[in-house]
């Protein structure tokens, strides 16, 4: 047979095959096999501190999990944490119950939603970092036995345990070199890059990819979830420099790598934040080739997993964010672009350091995170549009006739219906950060044992200070972001209350709560009436300024709150599709909805709401204070994709992007309106009466055209996006 | 300079459509104008026609309960529970029949507006049209046909720094026209035959007038794009592409040409507005093959064309 190339890179399985292969793996393995693992090294070390208790039964999985590789992969590693196919049963719920009282921290203590510090990782090496934790624990003054020197050394342990799984991966690549001529240069190639590791500081691009990938998955096995890699094309960018420059890769090759990354990330169905572009530390554009590579490796690789998030500012290059159009074009709805010009002001503001803010990055979905510097995210969502049902109703829940919230007058003013609303607000955040008070307060008390060794070491300043992630050992302690849910739905309720009842006195209350009480049932044209009041995302001042207001008073209420960690409580706007759940909390509402129906979704418009088209909407959404609410915020937009198709379309939908943030939007994300979604806004019409067709010359509401036309414009869309 | 001054100045407006992305360079904010003197067979835009406000029915979302049926005086709706009939000679516009509707099916398309009304809305997306380079631009319907109100509107938006564009037919005395370059940024104007018999056909109106003041446009060295509904079955055919071709190369310097493809979209709109359809309903869209062998025909004599 033919030797294959000399070169391994770019010889590679295309990124369809990695992916299929990794799917197919997650399929053949169900079995949670790292409980019975984890449980035999808890049992293995009873008496032993809780921190090395917990590095060893990371270190147990590290040291079990299978090591499955799909020949011609650029990237070695895989973050299903479920081991076999099968087991005894049996035992696995002996193992979960010894487990139980034994449990880490989870989302809502702050186990995961972390980006942890792998510029640190690629400076220093494996080596590096053990070094660092041995010197800390040498500085230790003499005879100190105390907690400190229990971390330190829980901290060496669980980077012996990852030293040992990359040695088990060099080993797989070995093995699988001799077992696969196809791909035996690049496979050996991978083997010595992994040996390398072990005892070296990554040189090249592929190594500082495959380290990152390692120990990205080593914390999935650690059951932590929505991991983010962070700033990948700050941190890779030097290697991929001194690649170019030596003539190891070229252009092709590092996206090849790239896509590899991302097939890899959309493994799980994880969300696992990637963050591109924006602001370096020191204020200058962090913009640079791989950051495009990035997304054009998204694009590419079109799978959900590897969430993209694109930071730009006023100096951001036109190219980086065509490249972003590219890949918003293909319908992923990657990458979300946030607009650091806001978002770096908000962080100083909340007391980050200008370095640190700069170089912020986003967890799990859309949260702000200073990477490699702070304690792991926690959220929960507080609903808006129930706050204005309770004042309507002096604080009886009209769903169930429960009093949720203090007695407050029937408002006889417009004046008396917002004071009524911050009061429900104010009372019901006071019982939800008690709430969540309690549960921080509660793991604080056992910080000692809720460690998190791992992840500890990429995180300044937890060798330096010797303390846990979540103990004062990084520089920014954890937030809790309260998702704010609603704040459309809020305002157009407000709004048409306000319109319909204080200014033109067609309704009173008692009818609005009538109303509300038969879900509009018998009062269609009622109904209409107050559809037809102005609603949020229109451009219309009174309406968005109802939002801005509301959102301004949720924010700071929030701001002016501690957590018992010394973190802050961020508001957010964002829901995370929980506002579909949150809608079931609420009967109908003034704003027209009925009742169950969802929220609207995070900082957007209500559905369907929007008729004035995106620049109204940019305009609407751009009037929230967004830096009251600094833990990330979300904006739904969707085209249909001959709307932004072209160079003329890229240039307007990126001028669409530059206004939007120059007044003062903090982020937009954009679907394309697909087949599936024209056909739900045949089926409901009401809330998708927002979309618009677009033909030169030509518009019209989709939902108003007549049934043959309708079928027509999705035929036309089926058949431009190839479905 | 040309003034219209009258402080009581309105026009009929049916949309005004913000983030419009093909109708010049650029985000522009396109505003439709009621009323227009041709009549194509293929219009997509037929509520344009009317210089007034019509009655329009989204049959789609009629939920046929009848009260526009018992609010309207004029019989203008015969509803059962499964049809919604317009009967629209005798409507006056009052719009009762659109308030009395509880699904929003009904609506009033077109209403009165002021100059500074349509300004307002046309600035809000001042921002968007630095940005990009767009602009506000007129159509319709015939913005000529509202020839004060254009003027006026053409006029505050130039006071205020705001780029221009106009889509029209170019129909009417040069001089309504030649007054209004100063104002107008760009000119997308339409040629939908060379043949004057076959354009009265087509559009109800000869098209004398137009290719001569398309000619003094070019003249004048205004910018300008020329758009030709490509519409299988009523204008393509040899005749026209030949007739196209010699008028475009009997000009010093050829515009762009924009080939605008013919899409089914408007069909519906007849129904909706309690008319019936001129254009056969089984002509399908033009595709950009369709388009091919005359794009490949122009560009072979160095015309700038382009299939949208």
């Amino acid at each position: 047979m033919r030797s294959p190339a000399k070169h391994s890179l770019p010889n590679h399985a295309p990124t369809e095959a990695v992916w299929r292969a990794g799917l197919a793996y997650q399929d053949a393995h169900s079995f949670p096999m790292g409980a019975i693992w984890r449980a035999h090294a808890f049992r293995a070390t009873e008496g032993q501190s809780m921190g090395l208790r917990r590095a060893n039964a990371l270190n147990a999985v590290l040291g079990n999990a299978p090591t499955p590789i799909t020949p011609g992969e650029l990237i070695l590693g895989n973050g299903h944490s479920r081991f076999t196919a099968d087991g005894d049963h049996d035992e696995l719920m002996r193992a979960q119950n010894y487990l139980a009282p034994l449990a880490g921290r989870h989302f809502g203590t702050h186990a995961d939603h972390a980006a942890p510090g792998y510029s640190a990782l690629l400076e220093h090496g494996v080596t590096g970092l053990e070094a660092e934790v041995r010197t800390a624990l040498a500085g230790l003054p003499f005879g100190e036995h105390g907690d400190r020197r229990l971390f330190l050394e829980s901290l060496a342990c669980a980077m012996a345990g990852f030293k040992t799984y990359l040695g088990r991966w060099a080993t797989a690549a070995g093995s699988a070199a001799a077992e696969c001529p196809e791909y035996s240069v690049l496979l050996t190639d991978q083997a010595a890059d992994l040996q390398e590791l072990r005892s070296a500081r990554p040189r090249t691009l592929r190594q500082a990819v495959q380290l990152v990938f390692l120990m990205h998955t080593a914390y999935q096995m650690d059951d932590r979830y929505a991991m983010a890699l962070g700033r990948a094309d700050q941190y890779l960018y030097p290697f991929y420099q001194a690649d170019i420059e030596t003539g190891r890769i070229d252009e092709a090759g590092a996206l090849a790598l790239m896509e590899h990354l991302f097939a890899k990330l959309a493994h799980r169905g994880d969300i696992q934040n990637v963050c591109v572009g924006g602001l370096t530390s020191e204020g200058d554009d962090a913009t640079n080739d791989l950051s495009v590579l990035i997304v054009d490796a998204c694009r590419a690789v079109a799978r959900p997993g590897g969430n993209l998030t694109a930071r730009i500012h006023k100096g951001t290059p036109k190219r980086f964010l065509e490249a972003c159009v590219r890949c918003i074009r293909t319908g992923s709805g990657f990458p979300a672009i946030y607009n650091d010009d806001l978002q770096v002001p908000a962080l100083i503001a909340r007391g980050y350091a200008p370095s640190h803010a700069r170089d912020y990055c986003f967890v799990g979905c859309i949260e702000a995170h200073i990477p490699g510097a702070q304690a792991p995210w926690a959220d929960s969502r507080f609903n808006l549009l129930r706050c204005v049902d309770l004042a309507l109703r002096g604080g009886i829940d009209g769903m169930t006739g429960d009093r949720l919230g203090p007695y407050t007058a029937v408002p006889a003013t417009w004046d008396d219906l917002w004071q009524a609303t911050l009061v429900q607000m104010r009372h019901g955040l006071d019982q939800h950060t008690a709430w969540v008070a309690d549960m921080e307060q509660s793991a604080a008390d056992q910080a000692t044992d809720l460690t998190s060794p791992l992840l500890s070491v990429l995180t300044a300043d937890c060798i330096g200070r010797g303390r846990d992630i979540n103990d004062g050992g990084a520089i920014y302690p954890a937030n809790h972001g309260v998702a704010g849910m609603g704040i459309g739905s809020a305002a157009d309720t407000l709004s048409a209350i306000r319109h319909c009842v204080f200014d033109k006195g067609m309704f009173t209350i008692a009818d609005i709560v009538r109303m509300l009480d038969s879900n509009f049932e018998g009062y269609g044209v009622e109904r209409k009436a107050l559809l037809a009041a102005p609603k949020y995302g229109n451009d219309d001042e009174s309406v968005d300024g109802c939002a801005a207001a509301l959102a301004a008073e949720f924010g700071s209420y929030l701001l002016a709150r501690e957590l018992p960690g010394g973190g802050q409580f961020w508001g957010l706007m964002a829901a995370n599709v929980q506002n579909v759940s949150a809608g079931r909390e609420v009967g109908a509402s003034a704003d027209g909805r009925l009742s169950g129906e969802p929220l609207s979704d995070a900082a957007s418009p209500s559905f369907g709401r929007d008729r004035s088209g995106p620049t109204a909407v940019a305009r609407s959404v751009a009037r929230l204070p967004y830096r009251l609410a600094p833990g990330g915020n979300v904006v739904n937009m969707k085209f249909h994709p001959t709307a932004i198709e072209g160079q003329a379309g890229s240039d307007a939908l990126i001028a669409l992007i530059r206004t939007c943030f120059e007044l003062g939007g903090a982020q937009l994300q954009f679907n394309t309106v697909g087949a599936e979604m024209l056909r739900t806004a045949m089926a409901d019409p009401e809330r998708h009466g927002d979309l618009v067709v677009r033909v030169s010359g030509f518009s019209a509401y989709f939902t108003r055209l007549e049934r043959a036309v309708q079928e027509d414009v999705l035929a036309r869309t089926e058949h431009y996006l190839g479905g | 300079m040309l003034t219209v001054s009258t402080e009581t100045l309105t026009g009929w407006v049916f949309n005004i459509q913000r983030f419009s992305l093909h109708d010049g360079p650029g985000i522009r904010t396109t505003v439709f104008l009621k009323g227009c003197p041709l009549h194509c067979i293929w219009c997509h835009n037929p509520e344009g026609w009317n210089s007034r406000p019509q009655i329009r029915l989204a049959t789609t979302l009629c939920a046929h309960c009848g009260r526009c049926e018992a609010a309207c005086e004029h019989g203008g709706h015969t509803v059962t529970a499964d049809q919604h009939e317009l009967h629209l000679d005798d409507c006056i516009r009052c719009g009762r029949c659109a308030d009395a509707c509880p699904a929003g099916a009904l609506e009033l398309v077109g209403g009165s507006m002021s100059p500074e009304e349509v300004l307002a809305v046309v600035r809000r997306d001042l921002p968007f049209y630095d940005q990009s380079g767009g602009g506000m631009t007129l159509s319709g319907g015939e913005p000529l046909a509202q020839y004060d109100f254009s003027v006026r509107l053409l006029e505050m938006a130039r006071a205020e720094e705001i780029r221009t564009a106009m889509e029209t037919t170019a129909i009417g005395e040069w001089g309504r026209i030649e007054a209004l370059l100063p104002l107008v940024d760009l000119f997308m104007v339409d040629i939908k035959h060379t043949d004057t018999t076959r354009h009265k056909q087509l559009t109800g109106v000869p098209c004398d007038t137009i290719l001569a003041n398309i000619r003094r446009l070019v003249e004048r060295r205004k910018p300008l794009i020329l758009r030709v509904p490509f519409v299988p079955g009523m204008n393509v055919e040899p005749q026209f592409l030949a007739g196209l071709q010699d008028f475009l190369l009997s000009l010093d310097e050829p515009p762009p040409v924009e080939l605008m493809l013919y899409h089914r979209l408007g069909l519906g709109k007849w129904e909706s507005l309690g008319g019936e359809s001129p254009m056969p309903l089984d002509i399908p869209a033009a595709t950009k093959d369709d388009a091919a062998p005359w794009i490949e025909q122009l560009t072979t004599q160095g015309i700038q064309v382009r299939a949208q």
